[in-house]
């Protein structure tokens, strides 16, 4: 096994025991990325000599008996939303290409302050504002969508480009490029991961998550992630947890007495047989494991799509509103439509839609009384063809396709439940199929512990074949 | 719960009201996806909201360290966790 093949878990107990240097580990990322990125195109920039001078200066601090942790001296991609001080913050988009950010994000200062090293940033969608990242090829048939925003961040996880990245999320933009590319994505609640200096998309809406290819690693990623930083006025002022599971614990995939629920309507509504056989397995193999399934019906379902709408259309055209009126030919189409329609959506659509939010989290608290998760599709459909506009569902209903995969992610999003992506397998067409588990708020330990105990049930995940 | 549709010079209207003037080319797709944006958050106008306040970030007490801030405020906002403070060190490898 090549350094660039191991998980986090894997890379930073071989460093911790000093049987892999971090530089060991780097050189073989970024040989990697040179490898697949002709074809995957995962990222805006590749921090090459800035990785290789901070893996030796890991190196040199662990051999002199400084380890800092997990992420020590482990390669890690930033979705390009997010800052590092003297890089640019491009959001993939010609807007910013003059953008330098003069100092850390929150969650770059706590990597870095962690030890993980920059190997560079990844593609979004345009300003986060769409569902399939086009610079960016699914890692696993490269005629299909990445899936967005975090497009970038989750190809380069699949392919081996980057021992864990960095998203964000405001419908689904880590679930969904995660599910699509059969690697593991984390929202965490609302507020619990700081947003500062991260480019938003929504502010009612945004979240920065991890994206790995093991539950584990998430965990371990989350935990250097969270905490309070009053910079975001979202942020949450819960105490500093340490999420990470029990790895080798005998008992750690026993799911006794852990309710999961099953949810009667939406999440299983026009969804692929393939993606919906899959996830019904996965939850027989949770409840295998000694969980409980109780079935659940989701509140205000027909409310979502509006409510996801009425918050995040507004805000990003207020986001937007002076380099839409000063360069507004220097954004991409999809994007500069959406921003200037958004002009015209009135102060009463987005008040109605802040109201009917606080309906939806009031609601979803009585459902959540009942279980301790949720377990459901991540999208509908595995990944698309690129250039496909729509889906036909069995009943002669089309979705857009961005629509179809908001879908299920986006209620998470509006509640501001933790939501993890996990890996069940693969079509016909091989493509990955995402299991999606949505917990109560600040549940992440719970959400992790039950992710973990499903993967402790199948083989270990190969990197996808790209290369 | 329909409303009328926009037509391209409302569109246009609409949009010079908010500051945006729109080249002429654009109006009508801009009043398309207007029409459609609103048509999916007029959903909304079926909920009875009641006394239902928005749900808000907004809080008086919370300090703002932010670069906005004019006065800044006690340090023990940084105290609050450990995190917080490794916001400030720049000496690693990221």
């Amino acid at each position: 096994m090549q350094p660039y093949e191991l998980t986090l878990a894997d890379a930073a107990e071989q460093i911790r025991e000093r049987r892999l240097s971090p530089v060991e580990l780097v050189d073989s990322v970024l040989d990697r990325i040179d490898r697949v990125e002709p074809q995957v195109g995962a990222y805006v920039t590749v921090t090459a000599e800035q990785a290789r001078a901070a893996a030796r200066e890991a190196e040199r601090e662990i051999a002199g008996g400084h380890h800092r942790g997990p992420l020590h001296g482990v390669p890690v991609g930033l979705k390009d939303l997010i800052d590092v001080a003297g890089l640019p913050t491009t959001a993939s988009s010609r807007v910013r290409a003059d953008h330098r950010a003069t100092a850390d994000s929150t969650v770059a200062a706590r990597l870095r302050a962690a030890g993980a090293v920059l190997v560079g940033k990844t593609h979004t969608h345009e300003f986060a504002y769409g569902l399939t990242t086009p610079q960016t090829g699914n890692a696993w048939d490269g005629s299909r969508v990445a899936g967005g925003s975090s497009g970038g961040s989750a190809v380069a996880v699949a392919a081996g480009a980057a021992t864990f990245a960095l998203g964000t999320d405001t419908g689904g933009s880590i679930r969904v490029p995660a599910a699509l590319n059969g690697v593991v994505g984390l929202k965490p609640t609302y507020g619990l991961v700081p947003r500062h200096g991260v480019t938003s998309l929504s502010w009612s809406l945004d979240h920065v998550g991890p994206i790995t290819r093991t539950v584990e690693d998430a965990a371990l990623v989350l935990t250097a992630l969270a905490g309070h930083d009053p910079r975001d006025p979202a942020s949450l002022d819960s105490p500093a947890v340490d999420l990470r599971p029990q790895r080798d614990r005998a008992g750690a995939a026993d799911l006794t007495g852990v309710r999961v629920g099953v949810p009667n309507n939406h999440y299983f509504d026009h969804v692929d047989a393939e993606v919906s056989a899959a996830v019904h397995r996965a939850v027989g193999h949770l409840e295998e494991l000694g969980a409980r399934l109780v079935e659940v019906d989701i509140p205000l379902t027909r409310y979502l799509q509006a409510t996801q709408w009425g918050l995040m259309v507004p805000e990003a055209t207020a986001y937007h509103e002076r380099t839409l009126r000063t360069v507004p030919e220097l954004y991409g189409a999809d994007v500069r439509i959406l921003l200037e329609a958004g002009e015209l959506i009135g102060a009463g659509d987005y008040l109605r839609a802040q109201r009917a939010r606080t309906l939806m989290r009031e609601e979803w608290a009585r459902v959540l009384e009942e279980v301790d998760v949720i377990a459901a599709p991540t999208v509908p459909m595995t990944a698309a063809r690129v250039g496909q506009a729509t889906v036909t569902w069995p009943d002669g209903t089309v979705e857009g396709v961005s629509d179809a995969y908001v879908r299920l992610s986006a209620p998470a999003n509006i509640t501001g439940v933790p939501a993890l992506s996990v890996p069940v397998g693969h079509d016909t067409a091989g493509l990955p199929i995402g299991m999606q588990l949505l917990g109560h708020p600040l549940g992440e330990r719970t959400l992790l512990r039950v992710g973990h105990a499903y993967e402790r049930t199948q083989p270990d995940r190969a990197l996808a074949p790209v290369a | 719960m329909s409303s009328p549709a926009l037509t391209p010079p409302e569109a246009a209207r609409w949009a010079a009201l908010a500051g945006l003037p729109l080249p002429d080319d654009r109006h009508a797709e801009v009043a398309a996806t207007a029409d459609h944006i609103r048509s999916v958050v007029a959903v909304l106008r079926e909920l009875d909201l009641g006394d239902t306040p928005p749900a808000s970030a907004y809080r008086a007490t919370q300090e703002n360290a932010g670069r906005t801030r004019e006065h800044p405020g006690p340090r023990n906002a940084g105290t609050r966790n450990a995190n917080t403070q490794e916001v400030e060190q720049n000496d690693a490898a990221v």
